[in-house]
């Protein structure tokens, strides 16, 4: 349904800039929400969605251009979509910040720094999603810090990533190395330049230099292999961090030695790639931070397009996202496999509670309720010792706030034996988020 | 199926035992995790009336030692005889289900030493030869722990092979009047019937082994029982044994409950009763009134507990 979503929202858009394309967006990313059963998440989707369709500048769709846009549709929809399939898992927030770093890599200046910050914060307010209907604008410092820090890397990366050289050989002769420029007549202007209204200067000689390309490629492809590295590590960092099984394998690391495995083959194939690709990111980028006054500007570009340079980078980019995707599938399936066969107690018939019924969604749902309640209790000036068990925390809790007695007790109820016995189930799901609803909004 | 055990158990017990169904809970969740008990109160508390029942209850074979300052070893685990063709070993009480060594410090620790490799490893080494002791084999001692003369404190060794150590304490004045309501003629203990049976018992053991323990939870353990051992107040804390003693009350405590899974508040239930007696007090924090229970409750209210971090 996002990728749904974000298909149908790209459409209109591209046709011409009003915020009737980002109100659509909203609309199907609220459906989207509504229709996974997530209410509650509904608006954060929603301007999450409108947003990155609103801050995206207008592109023809009968352009050519358009075809370089294409990986960057793509990555961010999978990559939304990743975020919303890991949603089982755990929370999809640090999947959404991972479009607005892609944005960033496409937007590589102040505009895409500000939209990195702005869908970053968005990301950060989904995760705050929780106190809707208590304080919708709460941030915690701590909380707060996080941000700030994302997006600092996020923007640091964005600014680190190798823009393309294209050089002039005025002689026409022997390609020019990267490493050696020797003295190029005239560049692009990227990035900051770029924003403003100045047309680009593109060179005369339609010639690409192909080692450079490759280079240049070759430096992309690893950046984003680094950015799933990183993806990989963080996700196992923190499952490791929730599951503190002790027992640590190598194949714990699959995702990140997966990743580089990765990062190491698209480097070799961009390096040893005949033509080293097209040049993706000299007009992209020019034309994503130049907005709707760059129009005619994209037509100039166009005759620079050939329609063997389109192939090669969508030949490029698909690969690796769908090998990124996959390989993130097939470590939730392992991880999953290897939960079943590891906690496996043989349990009485009727002590089986609800193990009928495994629910890795339900276990995340009862969890993040319960996680809500404990921040909820906090920001009450009531929060969790570290050393209180949650049976002695509820009924401290129900001591100070006696209306919500049965709610919290029902609430710790449901929690326990998902947190300490592997058991949920899709029904108790509901009865936890009833719980904790009945908590905020008690009367 | 151990819930409905452990129910059974602690109704008919409750006929002779007013209240102290915590005491109880904590010795039936011992016996489910395989190990001994001590009953450590002031006289007259019901310590040894509470491990008759229990005895009578779990139908197990009972055989009940009054330790005494001139008790052998060979008085508890058995002795040879010769007769005619040769020697005859003579099985000692110790070759029972269930032993009450009733105000076991009143032996001297060469005779409470006797009764180590049977508690540890469920077997007798006399005459050089090692003879099995049936299964179940459950030991509960009893000890006052305020009448010091004529007594001998267990060693650590010892001490440490009980799994639990817990204390039944005085009755609240309703509870009191119960009792002297029941045992107004016949003792009930003479009535008392035997609602299950060893091979029920060693299966409900097997059973509460299985109870799933949080790997998080087990590091719980560790850390709590770790943290035994770097507090200034005490010069030997809580051996690894320990640490499987708290898995195994804390399964037992979730299988008693109903549960298949352990809760943190079951270790935090079972951590005095197996960790206050396993730690050794230095001299100065004795004088200053500290008591390992104290350290134990100071320990729980420290350590943290696995929940969701925010």
């Amino acid at each position: 349904m996002s990728l749904l979503c974000l298909v149908f929202a790209a459409i209109p858009w591209a046709e011409s800039v009003s915020l009737i394309p980002a109100l659509a967006a909203a609309l199907f990313a609220w459906l989207a929400r509504v229709a996974k059963g997530s209410r509650q998440y509904a608006p954060f989707s929603s301007v999450y969605a409108a947003a990155i369709v609103f801050l995206l500048p207008p592109f023809d769709l009968s352009s050519a251009l358009f075809n370089r846009l294409e990986p960057f549709f793509i990555t961010l929809a999978l990559s939304y979509l990743l975020g919303m399939a890991l949603d089982g898992i755990q929370d999809s927030t640090p999947w959404a910040w991972l479009a607005p770093l892609l944005l960033l890599i496409f937007m590589p200046n102040v505009l895409g720094l500000i939209a990195t910050f702005g869908l970053a914060l968005l990301a950060a307010l989904e995760k705050q999603q929780r106190y809707i209907g208590l304080n919708p604008y709460h941030l915690e410092s701590q909380t707060l810090l996080k941000l700030a820090l994302v997006a600092l890397m996020i923007a640091a990366l964005g600014f680190l990533l190798p823009k393309p050289q294209v050089f002039h050989d005025p002689t026409g002769g022997a390609p020019i190395s990267a490493a050696q420029p020797a003295q190029p007549k005239e560049q692009p202007k990227l990035g900051l330049e770029a924003t403003s209204n100045q047309p680009i200067k593109i060179p005369d000689t339609k010639r690409l230099e192909s080692s450079s390309n490759a280079l240049f490629q070759a430096a992309n492809a690893l950046l984003f292999g680094v950015v799933i590295v990183l993806a990989a590590f963080l996700f196992n960092a923190k499952l490791e961090k929730r599951k503190k099984t002790g027992q640590n394998s190598l194949w714990d690391f699959m995702p990140i030695i997966g990743g580089m495995i990765l990062a190491i083959a698209v480097l070799a194939l961009a390096l040893n790639a005949p033509n080293g690709g097209s040049n993706p990111n000299v007009s992209t980028s020019s034309s994503l931070s130049g907005g709707s006054s760059e129009s005619g500007q994209a037509e100039q570009l166009q005759p620079e397009e050939t329609a063997e340079q389109k192939p090669t980078q969508t030949s490029l980019w698909i690969p690796i996202i769908l090998t990124a995707i996959g390989l993130f599938f097939a470590y939730l399936i392992w991880r999953s496999a290897r939960k079943q066969f590891l906690i496996t107690p043989e349990l009485e018939p009727e002590n089986k509670l609800f193990s009928n019924i495994p629910s890795q969604h339900a276990t995340n749902r009862i969890r993040i309720a319960y996680q809500t309640f404990l921040e909820y209790a906090q920001t009450q000036g009531i929060p969790r010792h570290n050393a209180e068990t949650p049976l002695e925390f509820a009924v401290r809790y129900s001591q100070i706030n006696s209306s919500t007695q049965v709610a919290s007790l029902t609430l710790t109820n449901l929690y326990e034996p998902v947190r300490y016995g592997n058991q949920a189930a899709e029904t108790h799901a509901v009865a936890a988020e009833q719980a904790l609803e009945n908590i905020i909004h008690k009367p | 199926m151990i819930k409905d055990f452990a129910n059974r158990i602690k109704q008919n017990v409750a006929k002779v035992i007013v209240g102290r169904e915590s005491t109880l809970e904590i010795t039936l969740a011992a016996i489910l995790a395989g190990g001994h008990v001590l009953l450590e109160d002031v006289p007259g508390t019901g310590k040894t009336m509470l491990a008759r029942a229990l005895a009578v209850s779990l139908g197990l074979g009972f055989k009940r030692v009054q330790f005494t300052p001139d008790l052998l070893p060979s008085d508890v685990t058995g002795v040879s005889v010769y007769r005619g063709a040769g020697f005859e070993f003579i099985e000692g009480p110790v070759f029972t289900n269930l032993l009450l060594a009733d105000e076991i410090n009143r032996a001297t620790p060469k005779t409470q030493s006797a009764l180590l490799e049977a508690m540890a490893e469920g077997q007798v080494s006399a005459d050089g030869e090692t003879r099995s002791l049936p299964k179940p084999f459950i030991v509960i001692a009893t000890q006052n722990p305020v009448e010091m003369d004529g007594t001998y404190r267990l060693p650590e060794a010892q001490l440490d092979r009980f799994l639990v150590r817990c204390t039944i304490g005085y009755p609240s004045a309703e509870e009191e009047l119960e009792v002297l309501h029941r045992l107004r003629g016949v003792h009930p203990i003479h009535m008392l019937g035997t609602v299950s049976s060893a091979s029920e018992l060693l299966e409900a053991q097997s059973k509460s082994r299985e109870v799933h323990l949080e790997p998080e939870l087990r590091e719980y353990i560790v850390r709590l029982v770790h943290t035994t051992r770097g507090l200034s107040e005490v010069y030997l804390g809580a051996s690894p044994r320990a640490s499987l003693a708290l898995q195994g009350i804390a399964q037992g405590l979730a299988s008693i409950a109903g549960r298949s899974f352990v809760l943190p508040d079951d270790i935090k239930r079972a951590a005095i009763p197996v960790l206050s007696h396993r730690l050794m007090l230095r001299a100065e924090a004795r004088l200053r009134g500290i008591t390992a229970e104290g350290l134990v409750k100071e320990l729980l209210a420290r350590v943290p507990v696995p929940v969701e971090s925010i």
